[in-house]
């Protein structure tokens, strides 16, 4: 399958988008959208793990055998995951107190294992390298927009800064995570909707107006 | 014999190992680069409790290379044991390791006790560390904030923080399946029973 620059882009960051159209790494999705900073966060700290892992084992493809390529895929990612808490813990102390438990769990985020699995195995590395950073921007918009909403609505601030006193807190709880979660994807469906009935519309009046001449 | 080396097990393994070799190695490097030193988590402990960085005085430090200085930790039997000693201008700084948490556990927290009018209250208590606890965010440190009994007579009044109910303001009595503030509440005691008996102003 030949690889566009514009195929890889639009298809990390819309068509193929991890957490509302794959939905996966739904762990973290819910768990640190409480804010939209650690959304953030979490999102950057995935993305350069993504990049780094893919580039790696596009490298390796060729050497790695198949029947321990989960396993070698495993190992090459827990190491960047490490690299990750090591720096955050020393330059970000306090993205790295807020972030917690799911810093390690990125080892075992299925967008990670799944990107090796499926395209940096089978791709060079700059289109690897490609896949992983729009993958990554996918995964952190999809997060840094829920947790916006979701700290606006639940807590009155955006980016830690105090807007209003107004608070909901539902949207603060486990029950506001999954149905700011829901009501993501069934906007992301429809707008993904929407925008592939416009496509087929054109696509037939094209079509048509070939067949006319 | 050459057939096995030119076998894909052995390819595996050697793939593998190399993989652990490197990775292993660059990881290594990195965390004596990037390591984070006891002193710098002790500035960044009172940054976090003070807003700013202040002088302190070190009165006891575990973890101190510097010459003179306590090294020797405080320990008290069924409770725990005091690291770090701090002095803040009139205000004391602890560090202190509560045992006998869930799974025989421990829970590490840093306890602010301000001076007032020369008897001690507890003003904030932030959680370091733990071991083999779970769910730890529950434990709030505002169960123990602002605390203003007077912890120099607290321990000889028999008073000291619980798990069990009823028993006023020094009952916090978060616990469950996989979780207690035992530990957390063995720390704070410490501190109450260093103050009470071992402190000399």
């Amino acid at each position: 399958m030949k690889n566009s620059f514009k195929k890889v882009a639009l298809g990390g960051i819309l068509s193929n988008n991890p957490t509302l159209k794959l939905v996966l790494g739904t762990c973290p999705t819910l768990a640190l959208t409480t804010a939209a900073m650690n959304g953030l966060g979490m999102g950057a700290a995935v993305t350069f793990v993504l990049i780094c892992s893919n580039v790696f084992i596009s490298l390796l493809r060729k050497i790695i055998p198949n029947q321990v390529r989960i396993p070698a895929f495993v190992l090459i990612i827990a190491t960047f995951v490490t690299i990750v808490r090591l720096a955050l813990d020393k330059f970000l102390p306090d993205l790295y107190e807020s972030l917690g438990l799911y810093l390690p769990l990125i080892v075992v985020n299925c967008i990670i294992l799944g990107r090796a699995e499926s395209f940096a195995s089978k791709n060079g590395v700059l289109w690897s390298a490609a896949d992983g950073l729009f993958m990554g921007i996918g995964f952190t918009l999809a997060l840094t927009l829920m947790g916006l909403v979701r700290e606006f609505l639940g807590y009155g601030s955006i980016f830690n800064l105090q807007v209003w006193n107004f608070q909901i807190g539902f949207f603060a709880s486990s029950a506001g995570a999954f149905f700011t979660y829901a009501v993501f994807i069934a906007v992301f469906s429809l707008i993904s909707a929407v925008i592939s009935k416009k496509r087929k519309q054109k696509a037939s009046k094209l079509n048509t107006a070939k067949g006319d001449k | 014999m050459a057939n096995f080396f030119k076998s894909t097990a052995f390819k595996c393994v050697t793939v593998l190992v190399c993989l652990m070799i490197v990775l292993g190695g660059a990881l290594a490097v990195l965390n004596s680069l990037w390591s984070v030193s006891p002193e710098e988590r002790t500035s960044r402990a009172i940054k976090k409790i003070y807003g700013t960085e202040v002088s302190y005085i070190t009165l006891l430090d575990i973890d101190s290379q510097v010459e003179g200085v306590n090294k020797t930790a405080i320990e008290y039997t069924d409770l725990g044991k005091i690291n770090k000693i701090y002095q803040i201008g009139d205000d004391l700084l602890f560090q202190a390791t509560g045992e006998k948490g869930y799974k025989n556990g421990t829970i590490t927290v840093w306890v602010k006790v301000v001076n007032q009018n020369d008897s001690y209250k507890i003003d904030k208590v932030l959680l370091e560390s733990y071991e083999k606890q779970t769910l730890m965010s529950q434990l709030k440190s505002s169960y123990y904030d602002n605390f203003l009994v007077d912890v120099t007579t607290a321990y000889e009044n028999g008073q000291a923080f619980t798990t069990e109910k009823d028993k006023g303001e020094f009952s916090n009595p978060i616990s469950g399946a996989t979780k207690s503030a035992t530990a957390g509440n063995n720390a704070v005691n410490c501190v109450i029973k260093y103050l009470g008996v071992d402190y000399e102003k």
